[in-house]
């Protein structure tokens, strides 16, 4: 397990609609710590029966284009006034196993990905969005971008 | 030794009675504005017939060369030659037309007339009312002072000035009028003399053998027939003329012109679409169908404008198969149209902030819900035309690489040179509902 992203959710509703089906949702998740997280439960979503004011553990996904390496040493100091995501990486060849989860998607399954530790749980990253090679230790950073929901714990 | 120096004394007022005010009307600028905005119009003007023209040779030429390829005799020659001496003439009219809105000589945006009234127009509008000033003081008991009197002088200069360059602008018009002038007095290559009688061919010069099939032409109602029947069922005598002379000059079958009046098309509104140059051989059938689908000529009116992203296929002839299938689909509302490689009809529309373009574009507005339109971004696809184009032309030409639940489909598609993944969600019937990048 991976000790993902933990908060309560505050917002839970749904996003694309047509003739009564609902197409995906849109969360928000307040961790108990920082500021909202607005979550995007794409196609075929898992979270319709996730209910307001719980605590979940749900393994989010952020669709970036433009992470960067910050620092390839833990020890560095990272610029404090970021006001993106900013992470450091504990696995680069992350993979989800079987009946560790209550929801998920099945594209999680599908090879490996890299897991980071940030100041809210640990998220993935799809490696598709990454151009330079990581390794663990490496703290990387990427500009607000949509977060996606792929599994709940 | 130097005694007391003499101090300067006051400068005297000007003798108002002795400046000249040019002729000039107070309404200068309004009228220089005037003639800008009728430059415009005959900017579009000539930028609609250049336009007309080049359909019309367009649409010859193709007929002429049906024509001449399932034809043989002397008839089919001398129509190829003639029309070749008729393509001269075509250009003849159309080179100019499109010369003249160049931005070096009456066209642009803004257009040179535009261009020097607003570059110059406080000076002008400062002028005028200096010469308000200097009329109003020559009758004045109260006589204004030798500075306001010396700054009234300079403004009339300046507006003399920029009435200057304004004329300088207005003689390269001009020049640009006469050279329009001089490419229609060219001869006319097809024969053909205003006020003279029209050329005359040898005996049987145009008659043919016909080695296609025959077809065309027959049992069509004239012109006049048209209008007649216009006129007949209640239409204005001057629209139901327009129309005849449109559907004519445009080519079309006027058994089809009658057939769209017959169906429920008003006059009006045909006519205006014609004007507008959008039935066309290809569409009149399509706009038929549509009316007797049900579909208003609001709706009509709309997807002629829309301006609708299809790949290529006639988009009024895909809404009107839907149609026909029964589908759910607000005709007037569709952006973007096509067919799948597997045949399905595919369509996105404006929508709403649950699906459809706006959706898409920037969901219900919520900070929780702002749409895609930034993911979209984030991949080099900026602005809601961009991203329909991608998604129809996706939709049209790529197979999914995977597909997800509820009509998610997965595509790869290639973008400056980097391959993206991106997810478009279709509905039962082939309402896009919402589409994203992964």
């Amino acid at each position: 397990m991976g000790n993902f992203v933990t908060g309560t959710i505050v917002q839970n509703k749904a996003g694309a609609t047509y003739e009564g089906t609902v197409y995906d949702r849109r969360l928000v998740l307040q961790p108990p710590k920082g500021q909202e997280i607005f979550i995007f439960d794409p196609a075929e979503p898992i979270s319709t029966d996730l209910s307001i004011n719980e605590m979940y553990d749900l393994v989010l996904v952020p669709f970036t284009i433009s992470v960067q390496i910050v620092s390839a040493s833990p020890m560095a100091d990272a610029p404090v006034d970021f006001d993106g995501w900013q992470g450091t990486v504990i696995d680069v060849h992350w993979k989800a196993t079987k009946e560790e989860y209550r929801l998920i998607r099945p594209e999680l399954y599908e090879g490996e990905w890299i897991l980071l530790h940030t100041a809210f749980g640990n998220i993935l990253l799809n490696p598709r969005s990454i151009k330079e090679m990581l390794s663990e230790g490496m703290i990387v950073q990427w500009a607000r971008a949509r977060v996606d929901l792929y599994a709940i714990v | 030794m130097s005694g007391p120096q003499p101090q300067p004394g006051p400068t005297p007022t000007p003798d108002l009675r002795h400046i000249t005010i040019p002729n000039v009307p107070p309404n200068t600028y309004e009228l220089l504005s005037g003639v800008a905005d009728a430059i415009d119009t005959a900017n579009g003007n000539f930028n609609t017939h250049a336009t007309k023209l080049g359909g019309i040779s367009s649409d010859t030429n193709g007929a002429v060369n049906n024509v001449t390829s399932t034809s043989q005799g002397s008839g089919a020659n001398a129509l190829s030659d003639t029309w070749k001496n008729t393509q001269t003439d075509f250009s003849r009219a159309h080179d100019p037309l499109t010369g003249i809105v160049a931005s070096n000589c009456m066209g642009g945006s803004p257009n040179p007339m535009r261009d020097v009234v607003d570059q110059n127009k406080s000076s002008i509008q400062a002028g005028l009312i200096a010469m308000e000033n200097i009329q109003a003081s020559q009758h004045s008991i109260n006589p204004p002072s030798a500075q306001q009197v010396e700054g009234w002088i300079q403004d009339v200069n300046a507006l003399m000035g920029s009435l200057g360059n304004v004329n300088l602008a207005m003689q390269v018009m001009i020049l640009a009028i006469r050279n329009l002038n001089g490419g229609f007095g060219a001869s006319c290559a097809t024969g053909f003399t205003p006020g003279f009688p029209p050329p005359t061919f040898p005996n049987n010069s145009f008659a043919m053998s016909n080695s296609g099939s025959s077809g065309g032409g027959s049992g069509k109602i004239s012109m006049g027939d048209l209008e007649d029947n216009l006129k007949s069922q209640g239409v204005d005598p001057g629209t139901a003329e327009s129309i005849a002379l449109n559907a004519e000059i445009s080519g079309l079958n006027l058994d089809d012109v009658q057939s769209l009046i017959d169906t429920g098309a008003k006059p009006s509104d045909v006519l205006k679409w014609f004007e507008d140059g959008k039935l066309t051989e290809t569409s009149l059938n399509d706009v038929t169908a549509l009316i007797k689908q049900g579909v208003s000529d609001d709706a009509i009116t709309q997807l002629l404008n829309n301006g609708i992203d299809s790949g290529g296929e006639d988009p009024l002839a895909l809404i009107s198969q839907v149609k026909t299938s029964g589908a759910k689909i607000s005709e007037g509302n569709v952006v973007g149209i096509t067919r799948t490689p597997g045949g399905k009809i595919d369509w996105l529309e404006t929508g709403n902030p649950s699906a459809g373009l706006e959706h898409i574009m920037n969901g219900d507005g919520t900070p929780g819900d702002i749409g895609h339109g930034q993911d979209f971004a984030n991949i080099g696809i900026e602005g809601k035309d961009n991203v329909t184009k991608l998604i129809i032309d996706t939709l049209q030409d790529e197979t999914p690489v995977a597909t997800r639940g509820g009509g998610g489909l997965v595509f790869n598609v290639t973008i400056d040179g980097t391959v993206r993944q991106i997810l478009i969600v279709v509905g039962n019937n082939g309402f896009i509902v919402t589409a994203y990048p992964l």
